[in-house]
């Protein structure tokens, strides 16, 4: 075989033009055996290895860790401290000046981030011309080596994870950081299981300023990252985004789910060709247990559009939260009864159409009645079905229908998205059921007139039928309590749950973080005193030995805080060096020599517990209180040292309680204790504390009386529901008043615990919803009325027999109260009229059943008609003579019409709603107001009244405020009734009487809605009663 | 693009570990070392020859000129800029040569030394390839080399086929490694095969990939960095004068 041709077999081109010219274009492809789509691209040939016992400046090695995007990460001693970091050393000649400039960058981006979820960085140095960094050392190993070891992840563990990554990075993204090789060899696992992203080497800067030229150090169109985990559009060499992330971070779910990522491939070729082209494979394939809605999270952020993936990581946060082992919370009745109502008026809107065929057989002016046909009957039949499907489909794919999203809630089974047949089932039970007995009942009647069950006997059975509906329905729901998350009948017949889909925790809020980023980009003086290696901005407090200085890190860009003591102090304990624990401010530095003693240490964004607990919220009070009983009651055990001395002193620091001056709220709500006590107002301290506890930290004190302490500075702050309404609960409230007075730290943590403090109060959304509910009632007289009034108009042009039917019965009963023996004649003869004119129209059903007839003729003239046709069959002479004597007898009526009450119909469309509003909502609040302290409504939406001292109000108290609810509405009935009835009637006309009453019915009802609308957690009544609504 | 440090393959096989190892004398080293010497024999030899020895002259050289380079750690002089294997053990034989032509003398070589087993001949005594008459001697020293490495690696690939019971496969595939090659249509080798021709295509595509990363692991073990390997195959490429 000639061997050029060989060679040029070698050479030819084998996959695909792209191929080749991927060849030309990137150096390593040659070196296609060594291809492995999980490592890192970007660094290049280290010179050296370093040995374990190495000395490299300071450190001594231990053991290499692994390597990352720019060089060799091992475990390192720093010698002079004896603390274990993890050091990254340049594994590059340093004549290549953008490796070194993106190493440095790396340095700067990563210390510029200080999360709990990423690795934290301690500084920056050169060591004999070699950049390093010294960072927190994550000993627990790295994500990807826990599924190699251990297998795919559980799903709640793995979205766990991948929702403390997505924390880390959304903290990164915050500062302008994108990570751009986000994988699970760059999450390490800390010893307690906190995920932390690390290894920023690739990263850069999005933001303008100092950072941005150095973002430039990464020539565009070259590839860096990890191939199998990075975007097409970084494997193009496009400009990236935090989207770019997004999709690593979806890879990296994938990845810990199935152990395998969504495209891999034994050359870049194939790789590059299947992630560009290639929609990613579902997860749920590889395992079948992942569930479709989580498999629809990592296929979005999988999408090749950077536009289609979540635009941020609070977006795939909140998708994510479902999966996590975040415990669920129930949703409340309130909510779910907000969300039926959203849901039903969605149906009736869709289905209006087939509604009104149902109802609708030609005429709207002939066909509205109660008579029944079997196909209105299928009709509805149909409706109902259409609504279980609506139901049972959204829940099944989206685990919510309409009216559940708006409302935050979700419909789960065990933890899983629901099977078809369980929302088929809720919806059937739910919504099938109520419907069956009047369904039934109308198929057994339908041949029936339904007139005798309007009039007669009869019509208690009609009611009977017609209440089963809500008893069925709302019979559902007695089941329901909040210990048993309030499981419904048809919930637990389907082993169904309605839960709330979680809120995010708030995080930082916006202006924190605004001042965070303008103070660590502000312009500082270089020539500022320094200490150490920091410039020094200002001091923070002074004592007579000691010195708290706000510092400035000018190689890593960032503030730290150093502490001055005396020369001669003893150094910091090594267990305060050493410790990677989140409660411990991080230690970065220190000197002791004749002429300087000082720490430097990490600067926390936040402020010391002392201030903050005056200020802060029930909820997040209590949320730093949970994490300040595991702070003051485990105590960090200190490491083994050979150096007894330095141990004793050791133990006996660490083993001290702080004081409440030494403990620090970060932004994020995490408490830092500080080796220092950082000042405070004394005055204010004391402020509502009853309790002596020694403030001399030379006194050890107990976690109890310290628990009790913070508890009664919140209590002692004004936190009313007057000054604080929309973070403040009831149920909260009164925990802080049991932990301010517990007797045993096991008993106020079982008591924080037990309060909920993540669910969303959303109290003004309540208030208005039973506003909204207590306005419903009477808003739907109004449509009624509306309707009957429209309806009313036209069957009385279409009938005009019914109004000379409703004449005819007047005159008979009048003839019939006058009825002597001579006068016998003229009811006959009105009776012959009757049975000649009229036999046809009762026999009419569709005439005698319109809501028109119904009105008119009361049961008495029907049965006083249908005797009168019964008894006389006229021959036309008699007729025409009945007829005659009729018409006079008829003048004679109208002369004298007796003492028969005219219905003013428009007058009752006018007070109608305000009297149904104040007997079936007013009137009953009285009583459940005075003996329960709130009625059904307010119960429902889980709302409690307090009082200005945040109590709950006493039932006198609710009395008088519901009282005064209805005080205006009263008095408009009362002096639109007067009025109308009065003879002052005649300064005013009728008319504008009308208007004035709906003007101030309107008037009332829109003050209702707009000061809770305003105030949030009062109405109107409530401030002339001094209550407050509040969360229970 | 990579970081080639992750990968064991090349980190053992590359000659400057090899051959630094082999200071400390290891047996794993010292056979990788003669492994490399018996698949490069050949070129020295070429080289040798092309300069005017005789037959048995140059095989006599290249034997010394082993033994020298185990012996006197001749690689380990040319520690900060080793380069390629191939330009490198060019330049320390030119050097040998140069030495051996100055002391004029043929006599002692390797005496006494265990001599490495360095036998190239076929089983007809016929050596596998012809040195090509004409040019210049380091031409035809590069172009041995490439049919050395070339040569290597079909074997590697041959014996791996082999060994998975492929054989007869891989003598129907083979002319398809080469532009020169007699290629049937893909039908008639199916036939011969028993298979579909799709996956003739399929099998000849393999056998390509297969075979080229043979010779880039082959090459790999004679350059610095993976980065190398390209421009190895181009150069060993034009020495075969394409």
């Amino acid at each position: 075989m000639c061997p050029a041709c060989l060679m040029r077999g070698v050479l030819e081109p084998s996959d695909s033009e792209l191929a080749s010219r991927f060849l030309s274009e990137t150096r390593s492809l040659a070196s296609d055996k060594h291809f492995d789509s999980m490592q890192s691209v970007g660094a290049t040939t280290p010179f050296a290895d370093l040995d374990p016992g190495a000395r490299m400046g300071d450190y001594r090695i231990v053991r290499r860790l692994g390597r990352g995007g720019m060089g060799v990460v091992y475990e390192a001693e720093h010698v002079p401290t004896s603390r274990r970091v993890a050091l990254k050393v340049l594994a590059q000649s340093l004549d290549q000046p953008e490796a070194r400039a993106r190493f440095l960058r790396e340095g700067r981006l990563a210390a510029s981030i200080n999360h709990p979820n990423s690795v934290y960085v301690y500084g920056t140095e050169e060591i004999d011309g070699v950049p390093t960094i010294s960072m927190e050392l994550v000993d627990g190993g790295t994500l990807a080596q826990h599924v190699k070891r251990l297998g795919p992840m559980s799903i709640r563990s793995a979205v766990d994870a991948v929702i403390q990554i997505i924390d880390g990075l959304a903290a990164a993204d915050e500062r302008g950081v994108l990570h751009r090789d986000v994988k699970p060899s760059n999450c390490f696992v800390a010893a307690d299981g906190t995920v932390k992203v690390g290894d920023f080497g690739l990263s850069i800067s999005t933001t303008g300023g100092q950072l941005n030229s150095m973002s430039e150090v990464t020539i565009e169109g070259t590839f860096l990252g990890t191939p199998a985990f990075a975007s097409p559009e970084q494997l193009r060499g496009e400009p990236l985004d935090r989207r770019s992330d997004i999709y690593s971070v979806g890879v990296t779910l994938f990845y810990l789910l199935t152990g395998q990522v969504p495209f891999d491939a034994d050359n870049m070729i194939h790789l590059l060709a299947t992630v560009l082209d290639k929609p990613a494979p579902s997860a749920s394939t590889i395992r079948r247990e992942i569930p479709a809605e989580l498999d629809a999270v990592i296929t979005r952020c999988l999408r090749k559009p950077q536009g289609e993936r979540f635009e941020n990581y609070d977006a795939l946060r909140a998708a994510l939260k479902p999966f996590s082992s975040e415990s669920p919370v129930a949703a409340s009745l309130g909510d779910r009864t907000l969300a039926g109502i959203v849901d039903a008026a969605i149906c009736q809107c869709v289905l209006a159409p087939v509604s009104f065929i149902s109802q609708y057989r030609g005429d709207l002016a002939r066909d509205f009645g109660p008579t029944q046909s079997s196909g209105a009957i299928a009709l509805g039949v149909l409706i109902v079905g259409l609504t279980i499907a609506y139901y049972a489909v959204a829940e099944w794919k989206y685990g919510y229908t309409i009216g559940k999203k708006l409302f935050g809630l979700r419909v789960t089974a065990e933890g899983d998205r629901p099977t078809v047949s369980q929302t088929i089932g809720r919806a059937f039970l739910y919504l099938g059921v109520p419907v069956i007995p009047s369904t039934l009942f109308n198929l057994v009647y339908v041949s029936r007139d339904s007139t005798e069950f309007v009039f007669g006997p009869a019509m208690f059975a009609t009611l009977l039928v017609g209440w089963s509906y809500f008893i069925l329905k709302f019979g559902l729901f007695v089941t329901a309590r909040s210990c048993n998350g309030y499981a419904a009948i048809h919930d637990r017949m389907t082993s169904t749950r309605v839960l709330q889909r979680l809120p995010d925790v708030k995080r930082i809020a916006a202006e924190h973080d605004q001042d965070a980023t303008e103070r660590d980009s502000f312009d500082f003086d270089p020539n500022a005193a320094t200490i150490g290696p920091y410039h020094q901005l200002q001091t923070l407090f002074e004592r007579e030995n000691e010195q708290l200085i706000l510092g400035y890190d000018a190689r890593l860009l960032r503030r730290v805080w150093l502490h001055v003591q005396p020369i001669g102090t003893a150094m910091v304990p090594a267990a305060v060096r050493n410790s990677t624990s989140q409660t411990t401010l991080r230690w970065l530095g220190g000197r002791r020599s004749e002429t300087e003693c000082w720490d430097c240490y990490e600067a926390p964004t936040g402020q010391p517990l002392i201030g903050l607990m005056k200020s802060v919220s029930c909820a997040r009070a209590i949320r730093i209180m949970r994490r300040l009983v595991p702070l003051l009651t485990e105590q960090p055990r200190p490491p083994e040292t050979p150096d007894s001395s330095e141990q004793h002193a050791t133990t006996s620091d660490v083993a001290k309680l702080p004081t409440l001056r030494q403990l620090w709220v970060t932004d994020l709500d995490e408490l830092k204790r500080l080796p220092f006590e950082m000042a405070e107002d004394r005055t204010e301290v004391n402020a509502g504390d009853d309790i002596e506890v020694p403030e001399s930290s030379l006194q050890p004190a107990e976690p109890l009386p310290l628990i009790r302490r913070v508890a009664a500075i919140w209590l002692g702050a004004d936190h009313g529901p007057a000054s604080n309404c929309h973070s403040w609960s009831l149920g909260q409230h009164d925990a802080m008043l049991q932990v301010a007075a517990a007797d045993e730290v096991a008993c106020a943590t079982q008591i924080l615990n037990a309060v909920d403090q993540d669910r969303p109060l959303k109290l003004r959304s309540r208030v208005l919803g039973v506003v909204a509910i207590s306005l419903a009632f009477p808003l739907m007289t109004v449509m009624f009325g509306l309707f009957a009034a429209a309806l009313y108009e036209s069957q009385k042009d279409r009938y005009p027999e019914i109004d000379q039917l409703h004449e005819v019965a007047q005159v008979l009963a009048r003839e019939e109260r006058l009825l002597t023996a001579e006068r016998i004649d003229r009811v006959v003869a009105v009776q012959r009229y009757v049975a000649g004119k009229f036999a046809h129209v009762l026999e009419d059903k569709d005439t005698m059943n319109s809501i028109y007839a119904i009105t008119r003729l009361t049961p008495a003239d029907r049965i006083a008609i249908g005797q009168a046709i019964d008894s006389q069959q006229p021959t036309p002479d008699e007729l025409r003579e009945a007829t005659n004597a009729y018409q006079a007898l008829r003048q004679d009526w109208l002369e004298d019409p007796g003492d028969q009450v005219q219905i003013s119909f428009s007058f009752w469309t006018a007070l109608g709603p305000a009297y149904t509003w104040l007997e079936f909502i007013w009137f009953p609040s009285l009583f459940t107001g005075l003996l329960f302290r709130g009625g059904l409504l307010i119960r429902m939406f889980g709302l409690v009244l307090v009082n200005r001292r945040g109590k709950r109000a006493s039932g006198l108290r609710v009395f008088i405020r519901m009282f005064f609810s209805g005080m205006l509405v009263l008095t408009i009935a009362i002096g639109g009734a007067a009025l109308t009835f009065s003879s002052a009637s005649a300064y005013w006309s009728q008319f504008s009487i009308q208007m004035g009453v709906i003007v101030s019915l309107v008037l009332a009802a829109a003050t209702m809605v707009v000061v809770p609308l305003l105030r949030g957690n009062q109405c109107l009544s409530d401030r002339f009663a001094g209550t407050y609504f509040a969360v229970k | 693009m990579k970081d080639p440090l992750n990968q064991p393959s090349f980190e053992t096989t590359r000659w400057s570990v090899v051959v630094s190892a082999g200071q400390e004398d290891s047996k794993l080293a010292r056979d990788a070392m003669e492994q490399l010497c018996r698949r490069y024999w050949f070129p020295l030899f070429a080289f040798i020859r092309r300069r005017g020895y005789g037959e048995s002259d140059a095989e006599d050289l290249v034997q010394a000129f082993f033994v020298r380079v185990v012996e006197k750690d001749v690689f380990a002089a040319a520690d900060q800029d080793r380069g390629r294997f191939r330009t490198f053990l060019l330049t320390s034989l030119e050097n040998f040569l140069a030495n051996e032509y100055a002391k004029s003398t043929a006599l002692r070589r390797g005496g006494g030394n265990k001599l490495l087993s360095l036998e190239l001949r076929n089983a007809d005594g016929k050596r596998p390839h012809r040195i090509a008459d004409g040019g210049r001697p380091e031409d035809e020293y590069h172009r041995q080399w490439a049919i050395a490495a070339l040569s290597a690696a079909l074997e590697t690939v041959e014996t791996e086929y082999e060994r998975d019971g492929n054989a007869a496969l891989f003598s129907e595939l083979r002319p398809y490694l080469s532009t020169d090659g007699e290629r049937k249509p893909y039908a008639l080798v199916a036939k011969s095969l028993g298979i579909s021709p799709t996956n003739v295509k399929v099998a000849v595509h393999r056998l390509r990939k297969r075979y080229r990363r043979q010779l880039e692991s082959e090459i790999a073990s004679t350059v610095e960095s993976p980065e190398q390997i390209e421009d190895e195959i181009r150069q060993l490429f034009q020495a075969l004068g394409g």
